[in-house]
Order: C-alpha cells, then structure tokens, then sequence
C-alpha cells in the first residue's frame, strides 16, 4: 500500500518523493546555520528583509506609522503649494514636482523595483538554465549552436540592445513594467547560461551518471533527476546576483525614460528628478533616497549571493 | 568562480556609473573649437533634423535656416514686416490688356509686385538675381508633387504663377487666383537656383542639403553629428551688415540638466529652458542673467476629427462628436497646468492666435471653456453618453450618430516624451477625463513616431502637442482648412464656414479683416478639434560675462534668436565683452582622469611589489 502510494505521486521505492522534500529541508535549514554564521550573507539579508518588508507592508504604513499618499493617484495626492519642497516635518524625505511625499513615491517605488528585479531575475535563470543544461548536456551540434547564439547575446552591447527593445516591443509608445522585466530578461541570461553549460560538462562526466544511463536511464530522467539537482545550488546563488544586476537595469532604463510613468519606481524617480529640474534645484532629498535604496539593495543582494555562492558550492565552503 | 561574478557586478555599477558621468563630460566635449575668434554658443535641446527649407519639420532646423537663408520680406524685433530680399513690394490690379501670360480671370488685388535687391551675393559667390526669386516662388508653387513646406504661405489655391516683370529692372510678378492683400505676409526662405535647378521637385523633397548654400547672415560651415554641434560663420558679405559674430555654434544637448550645468560652467552662452525649476535656479547664478518672452507658439491637445474616411480604422469615432470634445475642453484644467506644470510662466489658452499678438488674438468670453466637471458631465449627459454598470467610462447611447451603442469613450493619448512639461501634464489630464467618464491611455512617443502617427497614418486619437505661427496669423488658420487635411492639418477636421471665411478675409484689410478672423477663430474654439491649453513663454538665460547687448526680449520678442523669419536682432547686434575664459573643462576633466588613473596603477603596483615576497 505504501510503495503504490509513492509510486502514485511519481516516486520511486528507493527515493520517495517525501523521502526527499525532508531531506530539502533539512538541507534548507543547514543552510539557514552556515549562513546565520556569516556576517556578511547576515547583513545582506538583513537589509533584504527591511525593503522587502517596505515594499510588501509599505503602503499599509498609510494607517499606522506615517500618513503616506499613492503617488499614482496623483489629483488626491499631489500638492500644487508644496512643489520639489525640501524636508519638513509634514515630509520626513521633502516632496517631488508634483508635490507628493518622497517617502510615498520611495515605498510604493518599492514594491515595483523588487518586482521588476525577482521576475527579471526568474527569466535570466529560466532561459539561461535551459540554454545552459540543453547545450552541455546534448550533441556538438546543438552544443555549438546555442553557445555561439550565447556568445552573440555576449557581445551585443546590452545597454543599446535593452533600450531598443524597450522602444520598439509594442504597443509602441506605451512603457509598462512588464515590458521592461521582458528587456532585462532578455538581455541578461547569456552569462548564467555560460555557468551552467560549464558546471553541466563537468558532471556529465562523472561516474553516477554513467551509471545512471547504464541501466537505462534516459536523457530526460538524468537531466531532471541528477543533473538539476546538482547545478541548482549554483543557479540559485547566480538567481540572487541576477536580481541585483536587474534592479540596477531597471534604474537604468527608467533613467532613460523608458519605463511608464504611472507605475513609480526607483529608477523611475531617479528618471523624474533630473527631467523635471530638481538636479538644477539641488534637490538632493529627491535624488539621494531612490539612489542610496538602489545601491542598498544591490549590495544586500551581492552579499547574500556570494555568502549562498560559499555555502552551496563546496569547493568554496569554510569548514 | 565568485571572482568572476564579483568583477561582473563592480564592471556594471563602473559602467552605470560612467554613462551617467558621460551625459555632463560630453557637453564640455562637445564645444571644444578654438577660442581665438569672438565665438557665441546656442545651446539646443531637440535634435537636428535636415537644412532643406523644403523638409524642415522642427524648431532648430528652422532657426537654423534663418539665418543661412533669407526671405522675401523678414520682421523685426516686434513683429513688423521690414524689408529683407525684397527693397519694396506693392499690389496692383492688372487686366488682360498688360500683356501678361493668361492667369484666369482679370482683376483688383490680384498682382503682387516685388522688387528685389541688386547688391546681394550666395555664400558661394555666385550673384543673386531676380531668377532665383522666380524660381523659388513658383517652386512652391509646384503642384506635383506639392512642395508642402510652405503652401499655407503660398498654396496653388490661391496663387496662379510668378513671373520676371520684363519691362522694370529687378521686379517679381506673382499672380493670384483670388484677390489678396495680404502681400507683406510671404516671409518664405528664398534658395538658390543653381544648386536646386538641378533637381525636380520629388528630388527636392528628398534632397538632405548638407552643405547649405544662403544670402543669410551666417555661413553654413559643419555640422559635427556624432559630437552633436553645427557650426557657422558670419558671411562677410551680408546685405545687412556683418554680424560681430565670427562663429556661431549651435549645441545640441540631449538633457536640459545637462545644458543648464554648461552654461553655468560657459560652455554656451544662451539657452532656453523649457522647465520652471531649471529656469528658476539660473535666475540668481554669477554672470548669468533670465529673461522671458511671449512668442508665437501654442499648446495644445489635439483629436482625430476626420469626418472624410481618412482616420484608419483603429482611432475611435466618438472623437468626430463635438459634444465630447466639448465635454473633454471643460475638463482640462488650463489654469493649474499652467500654475503647477508651467511654474506659471504662461498665458492661458483660448484659440490659435496668441496674446503676444494682441491685434490677432481671440477672447471667448462668456463661452469659456473654463475648468467645470459638472459641466463637463452635463454636455455628455445631453449628448446620450452613459456610464457603464461599474461607473467606470461612459458608454455611447442608442441612436449615437459616430458610433454604435455601447461604443466606450476610450482614448490613446500621445505626449512627446522629450517634453517634461507635457509629460508632467498628462496623468492629470488623465484623471480628469476619467472623472467625466473618458478614459485615456497614457503614449510616449518621440517626435518623428508622433509626425508619422499624426501626420502619415491618421491613426493618432489624441495628442498634445505644440504649434508656433508666422507674424500673420495666415499661416495658421489656413492650417485647420479642409485644404490642408493630409497636408499641413493635424486634425483632419473640415468645417466649410470656417473654410469660405478664410478664403473672404485673404481680401479683406484692417477691421473688417480682424473681424472675420474673430469669426473664424469662435467657430474653431467652440468644435474645439483642438484644446489650446497655454501660450507657454520662452525662458532664456544667458551669460553676461561672455557677450552684451542682448536687448529686451520680454518688449520685443521678435529679438531673440529662437524665431524663424526675424531680422535677428539679437545675433546682429550683440557685441562680445572680452576674451579669455577659465581653464577648459574639457582639459580638467583629462587632468582630473590621468590623476586618477595613474594613483590607481601606483596603489596597485606597490600592492603587488609587497605581496610578491610574501608568496614567493
């Protein structure tokens, strides 16, 4: 009864799917250990935490802590007398050019930079994964074809190739945030697919898989079971680096103009500060919060990828 | 491996970092020509489109082109017709009897005269006659196909042909097919017939004209594209008298910080700054003095109107009912983009002509479109539009003459997206509409995406956008005629009153004349095919260590140098102070880079020269 349960959800009698999401698990939380013992994966993660918390909690602050305004409803909240004033009581971080709170327009940007930088993020790992797994795993042929598609990607100068393609994917003229996770994603996934592709020849070689193909094992089965499984640590930690490179793109492109209007985020205030004079009017409490959050988080983001990077890889682990 | 990711990661924030210091380095890059002649620098935010005064569609090109090349009759400092090419000009009635090559009918008002100068020269040397007038007259007059640049001027429904006057030296004849007395208004650019003779008219709707050749005050020399700069030189030979300008150069600057920033540390001398809050903090700037004008240019928001099948498909047709564009004109908030958006330097909209010319201008009165939802709602309630269930858009009623029932009030609207002050506008337009249930989809377009949607495709719903005339308002009420529709028309709206009083006040003088643009000007206001939200002011800022003698723009706005058919008043008579400026900026930022560059390779050597031993 047990073993058709098991074979029910797809398990096998020697490695039951439960047998492995408990042992996950228990991987999970030895990772949590090794990590609570690094300062610097601790300190990133901390400052993770804090926006994350900002930008899912952050507009509920309306109630409690601090009266925020929804820059997007711009005729309730918008202020003609306080325009591009500098900080106050009323505004802890002063008030833009249409005089909203900058503190608003910072949590709400929030939420949409860490959206942007996660799903820009899963589209890197999702295409530079498969890309990387198909090439290393499967003929020359197929082999050659996707690295020297990778190496195309590579060379094409990504900055010029983003803003291109923001500006010609339609509707034309109509900046949207998905647009934008749709560029970076896009552009960003040649290197990843790189790592992958390298870390996937090296295990193909080893003897379990041999053996796996031995007794019948096909490529799927192998690509699924053992190869996934072992690059994932890698492709995580290289996930966690990929969403701080797509925060600071997404500033990039927002500073450029290219990103919609109505949906704010850091970049995108960033974009309105120098467009609407405040660089002129010195407003620094404009330009230093969405400028100082940005190299914030791409820090938090760094130091936890390289501390996950020195964990999961064991090559890099300090015993 | 972490190495690796670690030098990706600094290798991005370097390269962010860079291309943002590469938007203040390239200005200084840019203007970097010799400083041993009196040189004056015109910073410009558009871009350089093309100098054939046959295809100019933007404002630099068009500046630029007065002063390359010169018209038949110019203005001066307050928009008074002056003598420019032609010495003199004067209507006459003529009759079959002068001998004159068959135009259709004879009659009064229907000959205009002008005589041109004799003493005047090409930039090339060549000598400027009286053919070169022929020519370029009946070029524009060319109807296939339609040299369009300036029919609204000289269009083939009004004028018949030019001719050389064979008995008076130096004399032009152009006929016309309905009597005109409007002779003072042709201020088109005069070119030459030796370089454009050679070509048919489809060749000269093409022809790019990179190197220039005018009667003009300046010189065309270079335009440097990948440094983003033209230069120009004064023509020596000038029939106006040379400039003390000796090399004019026009900057083109991608980000008004930017420009504002170049011209605080001198790399240009003058610049206009279409933002309040850049404007503002120049005003209390060493050296550098503000001032502003009212000129002849118009924001508006503009709907597809066509009622003549030539709207693609797409563009919805509740646009061609003037009850909703009625609806929308009381729900645009003219005196608060104006107040909050324009830092208040601007005259609120009413109709095409503008308040800087008073004598033209247009006052509803009583019938103002002021701010008003409730009446706003009201003129849709009456026109049969009725809110959806979710009270989110209004829906088309039964019987709707544009559209069949159900058919939602949904809109695109476009706004150029290197115009912070219509950029800035446009979600407060949107939440107003959506308070009368018109719902609008926020465009960013640039501005050739915005002339081929406007303009090529007719399949722009609405837009915001500007307009800038001539000194007689000819020019843009001819604009709106169902002449122009897939010509100079934006609207495609046609409106046949409008039309027949356009053709009777082309007779008309004085008074009478006014009246019937008043007329006219009502009709256009109250279909409102276009919403004239502000006659926003120009806003310079120049320096006054550099050059003197700027005049007073804000009394005489036909002063500066931002207009297309002026004397150039203020580029011929301003005079430089004196030489010698700071260090270049160019050479600090070079210093500033080699100083860096070589601490950093000596920090890194001495770090390697100690680690060594400790390996080994």
């Amino acid at each position: 009864m047990k073993r058709t349960l098991f074979e029910w959800f797809g398990g096998e009698f020697r490695s039951p799917r439960m047998e492995r999401m408990v042992l996950s698990w228990r991987r999970t939380i030895g990772v949590i250990h090794i990590l609570r013992r690094n300062r610097m994966g601790m300190i990133g993660a901390s400052i993770l935490a804090f926006y994350i918390l900002m930008g899912i909690l952050g507009p509920m602050f309306n109630w409690w802590i601090f009266p925020l305004s929804d820059p997007n409803d711009i005729l309730r909240s918008s202020n003609p007398a306080e325009l591009l004033d500098p900080p106050s009581q009323n505004h802890p971080l002063g008030t833009d050019e249409h005089g909203i709170d900058v503190l608003s327009d910072l949590v709400y940007g929030t939420r949409n930079s860490l959206i942007v930088g996660f799903s820009a993020a899963l589209i890197t790992m999702v295409i530079g994964t498969t890309v990387g797994l198909v090439a290393g795993f499967y003929s020359r042929f197929l082999d050659e074809l996707l690295m020297r598609t990778t190496d195309i990607f590579l060379v094409l100068p990504w900055i010029p190739l983003a803003v291109i393609l923001a500006t010609v994917l339609p509707p034309e003229g109509r900046p949207s945030l998905w647009k934008i996770i749709l560029v970076i994603g896009i552009t960003s996934w040649p290197m990843t697919a790189r790592i992958v592709r390298s870390q996937v020849v090296s295990i193909k070689e080893r003897g379990f898989i041999e053996r796996a193909r031995a007794i019948g094992a096909g490529s799927g089965h192998i690509l699924r079971r053992h190869m996934l499984p072992n690059i994932f640590p890698l492709v995580f930690a290289n996930m966690i680096l990929a969403v701080s490179v797509a925060i600071l793109s997404e500033a990039f492109l927002a500073y450029f103009g290219l990103e919609d209007p109505s949906n704010m985020t850091w970049g995108l205030m960033l974009y309105r500060a120098q467009f609407f004079g405040g660089f002129a009017a010195r407003a620094f409490w404009y330009i230093l919060p969405p400028g100082l959050s940005i190299a914030f988080v791409v820090l938090g983001f760094s130091l936890l990828g390289y501390a996950l990077d020195d964990i999961l890889n064991p090559r890099l682990r300090h015993r | 491996m972490a190495d690796l990711k670690r030098c990706i990661v600094v290798c991005i924030v370097l390269a962010f970092m860079m291309t943002a210091a590469a938007g203040s380095f390239g200005s200084s890059a840019k203007a970097s020509e010799p400083a041993s002649e009196n040189i004056f620098r015109i910073g410009m935010l558009q871009q350089l489109g093309n100098l054939n005064p046959f295809s100019m569609l933007e404002s630099p090109d068009y500046i630029l082109c007065n002063l390359i090349f010169d018209c038949l009759v110019s203005v001066d400092q307050d928009w008074k017709p002056v003598p420019n090419l032609a010495t003199s000009w004067k209507i006459l009635s003529w009759t079959a009897a002068d001998n004159l090559t068959t135009p259709e009918d004879e009659g009064a008002n229907r000959l205009w005269q002008y005589t041109i100068r004799d003493d005047v020269y090409w930039h090339d040397g060549t000598k400027m006659t009286v053919e070169d007038v022929n020519y370029t007259l009946n070029l524009d007059l060319s109807p296939d196909p339609v040299i369009w640049a300036y029919e609204p001027l000289l269009g083939v429904n009004y004028f018949s042909h030019a001719e050389v006057n064979k008995t008076l030296p130096n004399t032009v004849d152009l006929f016309l097919k309905v009597p005109s007395t409007l002779i003072y208004s042709l201020t088109i650019p005069i070119v030459p017939k030796h370089i454009f003779g050679t070509m048919n008219a489809s060749q000269i709707l093409l022809f790019q004209n990179n190197q220039p050749i005018g009667t003009g005050p300046f010189k065309f020399e270079k335009y440097d594209k990948e440094n983003g700069y033209v230069t120009l030189t004064a023509y020596d030979n000038y029939h106006g008298g040379r400039s003390h300008i000796d090399t004019l150069q026009i900057i083109l600057y991608g980000n008004e910080q930017v420009m504002a920033e170049a011209l605080k540390k001198g790399d240009i001398d003058i610049a206009r700054f279409p933002t309040a809050n850049t404007f503002n903090s120049l005003k209390n700037q060493p050296n550098i003095e503000t001032a502003m004008a009212r000129m002849d240019r118009l924001t508006d928001i503009g709907f597809n109107c066509d009622t003549g099948g030539n709207a693609a498909s797409s563009v919805n047709p509740l646009l061609r009912d003037e009850k909703v564009r009625q609806a929308v004109h009381y729900a645009t908030n003219k005196k608060f983009i104006i107040d909050v958006i324009l830092g208040g330097y601007a005259d609120e909209g009413t109709s095409l002509t503008v308040p800087a010319m008073p004598q033209w201008w247009y006052y509803p009165g009583d019938d103002k479109f002021a701010f008003d939802l409730n009446k706003a709602n009201a003129t849709l309630d009456a026109a049969g539009y009725v809110w959806n269930e979710a009270h989110t858009v209004r829906l088309a009623g039964p019987g709707n003459a544009y559209a069949p029932e159900g058919t939602p009030l949904e809109f695109e609207l476009a706004v150029i997206n290197t115009a912070p002050e219509d950029v800035a506008a446009a979600p407060y337009l949107k939440a107003w509409y959506a308070l009368i249930g018109v719902q609008v989809t926020l465009a960013y377009l640039d501005e050739a995406t915005m002339e081929t949607r406007v303009y090529w495709n007719c399949d722009q719903e609405m837009y915001m956008w500007y307009w800038g005339g001539t000194p007689d308002p000819r020019f843009i009420l001819e604009v709106q005629t169902s002449n122009e529709i897939w010509g100079w028309s934006d609207t495609f709206w046609s409106n046949e009153t409008y039309d027949n009083l356009f053709g009777e006040q082309l007779a008309q003088t004085g008074a009478q004349r006014n009246a019937t643009i008043q007329e006219m000007l009502g009709i256009f206001y109250k279909s409102s095919p276009l919403i004239i939200v502000d006659y926003p002011w120009f806003l310079f800022a120049w320096r006054t260590d550099t050059w003197t003698g700027y005049g007073d723009v804000w009394s005489h706005p036909g002063r500066s140098y931002w207009n297309y058919y002026t004397q150039n008043a203020m580029l011929m008579e301003i005079e430089p102070v004196g030489h010698g400026g700071p260090i270049s900026s160019t050479l600090a930022v070079g210093i500033i880079i080699i100083v860096v560059a070589v601490v950093v390779i000596v920090a890194y050597a001495i770090k390697r020269g100690r680690k060594k031993p400790e390996k080994g």
